[in-house]
């Protein structure tokens, strides 16, 4: 029964907004051990075409959440849709949709940057002119051109940043999603970061984005969510956000009015 | 002052909480320690205490087949195994059993042995032409040694009934010799009377040859001896002396001649040697030292994050298990073809040591050699998915290599260890290969005699397989 019903807001939900790419309905998340509620029945949906900020201090759940929305975790209760397709108990399709940017460089270090590349587009399901096509594409955006043949583990910390973004999206998915991409890059990598992701957004992409730093969330960011041990406490623009808490300057007054100036673990 | 101890508290609070570091700190040289000591101290037992199995057949019936028995009764080295399912052994049996490693070794005394070793006994006490005939392989004492036996214990225990045959010879002889001395010496009567002979004519000699002297003063001849044959210088006693070493030294091995040869029930005999005996357990050492890369590059992927990258990837992961198995066990076989590469060519030309020969079943090698690098590869896929960092990988890993090993018999032969070891080393897929590859390149052997090893070998890669995948999906 409480599955049918959360079917049925789904479809509620993708009635009322229907260019929603992701529905997120109840969502909770226990990890055993040691025993912690990460998610605490999160409600969330996420129209198409949006440059989503996830905001939340540290262990607020931004990570799980996205882990979940990737299929990396397992849901403990509640669903999450991607695109109409529920991703609980899913065959993986949803899989194709979606490109997740971790906050690692998830990349192999004894393998070439192109290796890389080639490598998560196979994966991908990418395979001969498209793949190649596809690595230039992606060479030229982030500037990798001239460093396709080096081994990752000789690279600068801004070219493994950037390749770390183009095998996480060699396959143009239809949503990014990225979790803190600019940690520890030059203010240059950075630029060259923002302004593809602005550029995709422009073309229709959907970007799910996690920062600590409010300004780049403040200056990309369409809509904002800020989430704390589990909840969401605040939802909206940067803007209505700033407006809506009169004496605040900028979304980093408004993320500590809400979250608190004390330490998290 | 203050700092040192403060680093040293914070080292310690490190390692008391590291429970797989302090596992693999003090379990694993436990355990280590246990298994070779084990092992090791069996060797000294196996020469002390331990007995060896020996499969015995006796068709001579009659007073020596008993006492080669009662003296391997006696031994405190072989147990002697006569029968079989409440029956006597019979031949095809008692092959069937060593060259299938059942029992490492056993003797069969040949028909009419008690009478052959009288009649010869007999002829070197009284025959001065004491070269024997020829024998059939039928009339020689057989012992059969199992073809997979290292070569130190196929010695050893070759040197042990050796004695045991002699001593029984050496007993029958003098039985037979003393048996005959009165005949002997009523034989050597005539030399008796020949001696005094000598000294009859010694005496004549002496007296004519004074009185010659004694008349013709200076005209006198030299001393004119007399002929006589040269055994007249020598006593009876000497004779017999000289007639009773020269016997045992040159023929008293000849009385109960030995043929000593590996049981093979195949047409092709192959001859094992220490390089085909050595290169099976050495090929699955190397092999099941995989689990260091292996595991490695699991916990690399999982320390790096491409292990997330790859979850939220369109591919099952069964695919990307089996990319990883499919390019290991590739490596595997290089691995065990490099070991043949050794075996067969560098051990000969650089070392002068027994070229390897594999024999001609190379459909079963192959197959061997796919079991062995799955169980190699599933090992390195269990370890790599419970170790949580590099070094326990690389500590746990070697280490149960090294146990495995040793519970294989690469450092001990199975057979030399004690019960209770054996039945341990009845779980280490390092034996079950190595014997597999044992059958193979020293009893010839096809399918029907490897094929519970191979299962074995492949059901552990199978298992391994379904632990990796269930502790990839609890981890989710």
């Amino acid at each position: 029964m409480k599955q049918l019903r959360i079917e049925t807001d789904y479809f509620y939900i993708r009635k009322q907004v229907p260019e929603t790419i992701i529905v997120i309905k109840d969502l909770k998340k226990v990890y055993s051990k040691p025993y912690t509620e990460a998610l605490k029945g999160i409600n969330l949906s996420i129209s198409k075409g949006k440059f989503y900020g996830l905001l939340g201090p540290n262990s607020a759940g931004k990570t799980t959440l996205i882990s979940i929305i990737c299929g990396i975790l397992k849901i403990s209760d509640g669903s999450v849709f991607i695109n109409g397709l529920k991703i609980n108990g899913h065959d993986g399709s949803f899989k194709k949709i979606i490109g997740l940017v971790p906050q690692d460089i998830a990349l192999y270090p004894s393998l070439t940057v192109k290796e890389n590349l080639q490598y998560f587009g196979q994966m991908q399901g990418l395979h001969g002119k498209t793949l190649k096509d596809r690595i230039n594409e992606y060479a030229n955006a982030m500037q990798l051109v001239q460093h396709l043949n080096k081994k990752i583990n000789v690279c600068s910390g801004g070219i493994k940043r950037r390749a770390n973004i183009a095998a996480g999206v060699i396959h143009n998915p239809e949503i990014f999603i990225l979790d803190e991409p600019t940690v520890g890059v030059d203010t240059q990598s950075r630029n060259l970061i923002f302004d593809y992701l602005k550029q995709k957004n422009s073309e229709g992409t959907t970007i799910l984005y996690t920062t600590h730093y409010m300004e780049e969330a403040e200056n990309l960011c369409s809509i904002v969510t800020i989430i704390d041990e589990g909840n969401i406490i605040e939802s909206g623009s940067p803007t209505d956000l700033i407006n809506k808490y009169s004496g605040l300057k900028n979304l980093g007054e408004v993320f500590l009015k809400l979250t608190g100036k004390e330490l998290r673990e | 002052m203050r700092q040192l101890i403060a680093n040293i508290k914070k080292e310690t609070l490190i390692l008391l909480r590291d429970i797989p570091g302090l596992l693999i700190l003090f379990l694993m040289p436990a355990l280590l320690i246990i298994v070779i000591t084990l092992t090791q101290e069996n060797a000294i037992q196996s020469v002390n205490k331990s007995k060896v199995e020996i499969l015995f057949i006796n068709h001579d019936d009659d007073e020596f087949g008993e006492a080669i028995k009662v003296s391997l009764d006696k031994s405190e080295y072989f147990e002697v195994i006569k029968d079989y399912e409440g029956k006597s052994l019979n031949e095809d049996i008692f092959l069937k059993f060593i060259s299938k490693g059942e029992y490492k070794a056993g003797i069969i005394i040949p028909e009419n042995m008690t009478a052959d070793i009288i009649s010869r006994s007999k002829e070197i006490i009284h025959s001065e032409d004491q070269d024997f005939d020829v024998l059939p392989d039928a009339s020689m004492i057989r012992i059969y040694f199992d073809p997979a036996v290292k070569e130190a214990f196929r010695r050893s225990v070759s040197n042990a009934l050796d004695m045991i045959i002699q001593s029984t010879e050496i007993r029958f002889f003098l039985r037979c010799f003393f048996d005959e001395l009165p005949e002997l010496i009523d034989n050597k009567a005539d030399v008796a009377l020949k001696k005094e002979i000598n000294y009859f004519i010694q005496r004549t000699e002496q007296e004519m040859n004074s009185k010659l002297k004694e008349n013709l003063g200076d005209y006198a001849p030299d001393y004119i001896s007399l002929d006589k044959p040269d055994s007249m210088n020598v006593d009876l006693s000497t004779i017999l002396q000289q007639s009773f070493e020269i016997d045992l030294s040159q023929n008293i091995s000849n009385l109960a001649p030995v043929l000593k040869s590996y049981a093979n029930l195949e047409e092709e005999t192959l001859q094992p040697s220490m390089t085909q005996n050595n290169v099976p357990g050495f090929a699955l050492f190397a092999m099941f030292f995989i689990v260091i890369p292996l595991a490695g590059s699991i916990i690399t992927e999982k320390e790096q994050g491409t292990f997330t990258r790859l979850k939220t990837l369109p591919v099952l992961y069964f695919n990307i298990l089996w990319g990883k198995i499919i390019a290991y066990v590739v490596v595997c076989f290089l691995q065990f073809f490099l070991m043949l590469l050794i075996g067969m060519f560098v051990f000969p030309l650089v070392f002068g040591l027994p070229a390897l020969e594999i024999g001609s079943q190379f459909g079963m090698i192959l197959l061997a050699t796919l079991a062995s690098g799955l169980a190699a590869v599933g090992f390195g896929l269990i370890v790599g998915s419970l170790a949580g960092t590099h070094n326990q990988a690389a500590m746990v890993g070697s280490i149960l290599v090294i146990i495995l090993s040793a519970l294989g018999g690469l450092f001990m032969p199975v057979y030399m260890m004690p019960g209770s070891l054996k039945s341990i080393s009845m779980f280490s897929p390092i034996r079950w290969g190595t014997d597999v590859y044992l059958d193979i390149f020293v009893r010839n052997a096809g399918l029907g005699s490897i094929w519970m090893n191979l299962l074995l070998l492949i059901l552990f890669f199978v298992i391994s397989f379904v632990i990796t995948v269930w502790l990839y999906s609890r981890k989710q």
